[in-house]
């Protein structure tokens, strides 16, 4: 793995986390009523779903009305 | 005016609440930021995949700047897409059903600045994400593979922004007929099938939607850019679209609240 720019990398990985800290509030400050499904699975979704996890929690994990 | 504007300004508020303003531009900035990287280090990653052999990924050829751009402006086009068209299939629906649309529509606010402030709001979401994710992945290009001709990348740029107004448009229009998931499934149809028919014969849809595309990719190969058509189709189907969900909105009156 020698040889590869972390700095490079970098931005990826911190996108990632904004976008999963993101996620991990909104989870937190919903009602449990107004999310598809029990709360702890979309916390293991978006921590290992990396950037489709928080995408499909965003799309279809919310009921919007 | 000052209507459009008051109702354009809680959309805004509604996106930051839903944090659609965030997570959309990360997504697309995501996106954008990552097409570079990893073709610049394609020969590692299929170096440690560990099925070719050393020779082949050596002479592996490094991909031109323009190559991945288009990448990128393809790879918008179908994730990106789909997260818009997800993120906004619920924008007319939702409050209709909500109950929402019923409270803002009986203070006598005409359906055409209700369609509209919804309209402009989708599109700055749009706009700042795509800006956002294009220039991310246009400083990666740069900096990895070479100098992109920043004519031709804007230009490809702003026919993309138009050919994903128009799928806005289309969301917008069915999401006033249908309710959420249905307004998106057809409208993620009618796309593809555009998509879809214009590269199956593309001498007979020289007009279509479609065509932006293709002709964005052909840009950058050097080709100038001719379908004038398309331009003007697309711009009339975005007004069509505008005009019948305010025709449609004020056909349905408020549905009794469940």
């Amino acid at each position: 793995m020698e040889g590869i720019k972390w700095g490079l990398i970098a931005p990826i990985i911190v996108l990632q986390l904004i976008l999963a800290v993101i996620g991990l509030i909104s989870l937190a400050k919903a009602e449990s009523n107004s999310i598809r499904g029990p709360k702890w699975l979309w916390v293991i979704i978006i921590l290992f779903g990396n950037i489709l996890g928080s995408i499909v929690y965003f799309t279809i994990g919310r009921k919007e009305y | 005016m000052k209507m459009t504007w008051l109702m354009y300004r809680k959309e805004m508020l509604e996106m930051v609440r839903s944090y659609k303003l965030l997570w959309i531009p990360v997504v697309f900035l995501l996106l954008g930021v990552m097409q570079p990287i990893v073709y610049f280090y394609l020969p590692n990653i299929l170096a440690a995949s560990g099925d070719l052999s050393a020779e082949l990924v050596q002479n592996l050829p490094v991909p031109l700047p323009s190559e991945v751009m288009v990448n990128t402006l393809s790879q918008f086009s179908t994730i990106g897409l789909l997260v818009l068209v997800i993120a906004g299939m619920n924008i007319v629906s939702g409050e209709r059903y909500s109950g929402t649309a019923a409270l803002v529509l009986v203070r006598s606010v005409p359906s055409q600045y209700f369609i509209i402030s919804k309209w402009l709001g989708q599109l700055t979401l749009l706009v700042i994400s795509f800006t956002l994710g294009y220039s991310g992945a246009w400083y990666y290009t740069v900096q990895l593979m070479g100098p992109v001709h920043w004519q031709d990348g804007l230009a490809a740029g702003a026919l993309y922004l138009l050919w994903f107004a128009f799928a806005q448009s289309l969301i917008l229009l069915f999401s006033t007929l249908l309710r959420g998931s249905a307004a998106a499934v057809i409208s993620l149809l009618i796309m593809a099938a555009l998509s879809l028919s214009n590269s199956l014969v593309p001498s007979w849809f020289s007009w279509s939607p479609a065509r932006l595309l293709s002709d964005a990719a052909a840009i950058f190969a050097g080709i100038d850019f001719s379908a004038v058509a398309a331009l003007i189709v697309t711009t009339l189907g975005c007004l069509l679209c505008l005009a019948a969900s305010t025709v449609l909105l004020r056909g349905q009156g408020i549905p009794d609240q469940p």
